[in-house]
């Protein structure tokens, strides 16, 4: 475990600590003793009765983790087992987890971990498996909770003894068997020379029954002193054990005479603890006279002369593990614990945790995945949205550029549609003027070369103009008089000859012609006759070119002027 | 993980699902699509530019002849066909012959009718009014040549149908004339629009030229 920074809580029925770790080194560590004789009735209620002690404890830290806290227990309802497979990894795993279930169930919290490191050929594979009542675990948890701890995993004592004598025994492989001493329980454990570990075993018997010893000498030296009896002499009874161990010489404490009165107390269990290793040798190790020495670790190594008092009963060399003397029990964390052993352990421990812990952190990392998701599909449209924003000020821009061309070029085509739709509607309008309008005759300049050449000889009676099936004809009735030199058929003839010469007569048609006699006065008003010749004519004139005429054709534009 | 919790992921799933799609629904696919329409608009404008500037290059001179050609057509047309609005028929008629040593003795409105075309877009009509007048007068023969001739040159497209003169003297002649007449009334407001400085119309540019 090569976290920088880890908080740590244990709990057993005797005390409940809280040490803050960094980088590996314990740097405050605070403990309260508990009645164990309560441990019982702290179940019953929940554990609502350690809330203050633990709230105590959390209040002597200056700043505390709300997350990562982990919670080394000791369970009424644990299940451990050690199993062997033959093979290793995932087979092993479901065979230990198997096996467990067959004794807890299926929906039973458990966690599985291989001892030792790893499968090799022709050799065991040991697995560690463990489990917890689901209301145990919840139990902790609620407690944790309502403390404002929010804990990351649960790890139970017992389970960190077998790991770390099995990694002491691997470490301290062939020679040396390890013997992990705890309060409530022990473990042996064994690596042959190459390190793989053959042996694990835990048992339920630990340093207490030593401990018990001493509170029975207590107990009677106070009643002898008829002091009250309902003091459990728990911490007094320990503290004896860790200060005098096991009385091998006489030794007075306190009016107590130690030997006499301890030796025959504890013999009984130092005895099951020698057989029991001795047995366990015997029938646990391969080759157990390659086995030389015995290295007690853990709490129990601790005791004065306890490898004195094992090694009575066994053929085998045993010490304390290095460092052990320095145990103190009233002290958190010190080395020797179950939590130094835990703050000091190279591989990770499958914690425990209740199903409710499960769904909440599920429920975090659904969450967790949502605002991730959601931050995602977030960025993911925010950035679509300042895409195209930047994509439409571009735009924007370059068409505003252009604006000045585009407006030119708009001009220029509208122009040559309304051009073209002028036109149209000009040519219609022509159209329909010309269409309801009749045609227009040259009537004046005829007219007007008439009025210079009639009167020499030339009488006009009446003048009409009409149109005859369309075209204009000016018809004359009149009559011609001779003149000096000519005669009234010559005037005539002269006249129409003139009318002919006109512009825009197209022709002239005489008509009847008579001979008539026409009276004058003279000069002495003498009545005279002479002879003219009456007649009609038709001139036959051009018309005037209506400019709706031509106007009325519409002009066909060129193809580019379309639209 | 257990069924309240899996209906609780479902229920946010969506929930999530609905707010991003509902975003990305009114914000974020409106934008895109205006940038997506924006981007078309343009390219079709630089598209018309291109192909404007090239119709400019080709034939700026020949459309500037022609808005010049059709303003001044439109111009003649409707001053022609325009009635007149200070004076009746019957005034022009006098001063005409007036100004020519003529007497009116008899003026006869003989027709009128009015004929419309829809021309244009928007189902705009060009009406126009055919008259018809008979006119009785008295002068000299010369005066009534060139009262014809006025007649035939003024406005309206007015146009003498038909005459009947008889000489009283040697000098004088007694007239009866038929005048007929086009005035057009009504025609679509865009024809006064287009190429009209006054007006706010796409061509105002090129028909400044042709009309100064």
């Amino acid at each position: 475990m090569a976290n920088s920074s880890r908080f740590i809580i244990s709990l057993s029925p005797s005390h409940l600590s809280a040490i803050a770790v960094r980088r590996g080194r314990v740097q405050q560590a605070e403990v309260t003793r508990l009645n164990p004789n309560e441990w019982q009735a702290h179940w019953a209620d929940g554990l609502m009765c350690l809330d203050q002690p633990l709230r105590q404890i959390l209040s002597r830290f200056s700043s505390l983790p709300r997350h990562g806290v982990t919670l080394i227990y000791q369970s009424p309802t644990l299940t451990t087992q050690v199993t062997t497979a033959e093979q290793g990894g995932a087979y092993a795993r479901e065979t230990a987890r198997s096996k467990i279930r067959e004794t807890v169930g299926v929906d039973a919290t458990l966690c599985v971990c291989e001892l030792g490191q790893g499968h090799a050929a022709g050799t065991k594979n040991i697995m560690l498996a463990y489990s917890d009542r689901d209301e145990t675990l919840r139990a902790f948890y609620a407690w944790l909770n309502r403390c404002g701890i929010r804990v990351s995993g649960m790890i139970p004592s017992s389970v960190i003894s077998v790991l770390c004598a099995s990694d002491q025994a691997i470490q301290d492989s062939g020679e040396s068997a390890m013997f992990y001493l705890d309060k409530h329980s022990s473990v042996i454990s064994y690596a042959d020379h190459d390190g793989h570990l053959s042996l694990v075993r835990p048992a339920d018997i630990g340093f207490e029954s030593l401990t018990d010893a001493y509170k029975q000498v207590l107990r009677e030296y106070a009643e002898q002193k008829g002091e009250a009896t309902d003091h459990t002499f728990d911490l007094e009874a320990q503290e004896y054990l860790f200060e005098h161990g096991i009385p091998f010489q006489p030794k007075q404490c306190n009016g107590i005479e130690l030997r006499s009165s301890m030796l025959p107390r504890m013999a009984p269990a130092l005895q099951r603890i020698g057989i029991d290793l001795k047995q366990t040798i015997r029938f646990g190790i391969k080759d157990p006279l390659t086995v030389k020495n015995l290295i007690i670790l853990g709490p129990g190594g601790a005791i004065p002369m306890i490898t004195r008092a094992i090694g009575d009963h066994l053929d085998l060399h045993v010490h304390s593990f290095a460092g052990c003397d320095q145990y103190d029990p009233a002290c958190a964390g010190s080395p020797g614990s179950t939590e130094y052993a835990f703050i000091k352990m190279s591989s990770a421990v499958p914690p425990l945790l209740p199903r409710i812990a499960d769904e909440e952190r599920s429920r975090g990392h659904l969450k967790k995945a949502m605002a991730v998701g959601l931050a995602l599909a977030g960025l993911v449209m925010g950035g679509q949205y300042m895409l195209a924003t930047r994509e439409v000020q571009r735009i924007e821009v370059s068409m505003r550029a252009d604006a000045p061309r585009f407006d030119q070029v708009s001009a220029f085509e509208n122009a040559s549609v309304e051009v073209s739709q002028t036109q149209s509607m000009l040519g219609q309008i022509a159209n329909l003027v010309s269409t309801h309008s009749s045609v227009s005759a040259c009537w004046e300049h005829p007219l007007a070369k008439l009025g210079e050449i009639t009167g020499n000889g030339i009488r006009i009676q009446e003048m009409r103009g009409q149109f005859d099936d369309g075209e204009p004809v000016l018809k004359l009735n009149g009559y011609s008089v001779a003149t000096n030199d000519k005669l009234p058929g010559q005037v005539l003839d002269d006249f129409v000859a003139d009318l002919e010469s006109i512009p825009r007569v197209q022709s002239v048609q005489l008509g009847a012609t008579t001979r008539i006699e026409i009276s004058s006065s003279n000069a002495d008003d003498n009545e005279e006759f002479e002879w003219g010749s009456q007649f009609s004519l038709s001139v036959l004139l051009e018309t005037h070119t209506s400019p709706y005429h031509a106007a009325a054709k519409v002009p066909s534009m060129s193809d580019w002027t379309q639209p | 993980m257990s069924t309240d919790l899996t209906r609780s992921a479902i229920t946010r799933i969506a929930i999530i699902g609905i707010i991003a799609g509902g975003a990305g629904f009114f914000f974020v696919k409106p934008k895109m699509t205006a940038a997506s329409d924006l981007r078309a608009e343009s390219e079709r404008r630089i598209e018309f530019i291109r192909a404007g500037e090239s119709n400019i290059a080709l034939h700026q001179e020949q459309l500037e002849e022609l808005v010049s050609s059709t303003i001044e057509s439109r111009k003649a047309m409707l001053e022609d066909l325009s009635p007149d609005d200070d004076l009746q028929d019957q005034q022009v008629f006098q001063r005409m012959a007036a100004a020519r040593g003529l007497t009116i003795t008899r003026v006869e409105p003989l027709r009128e009718s009015s004929n419309a075309k829809e021309i244009g877009e928007f189902g705009a009509e060009a009406v126009i009014l055919q008259k018809e007048y008979r006119i009785e007068c008295r002068g000299s023969f010369s005066g009534l040549v060139r009262f014809i001739e006025d007649i035939q040159q003024s406005n309206r497209h007015m146009s003498v149908s038909n005459f009947r003169l008889v000489p009283t003297d040697a000098k004088r002649i007694r007239c009866s004339l038929t005048i007929s007449m086009v005035e057009l009334t009504a025609y679509p407001e865009s024809l006064d629009i287009v190429f009209n400085p006054k007006s706010a119309s796409g061509g105002a540019g090129l028909m400044n030229g042709g009309e100064e």
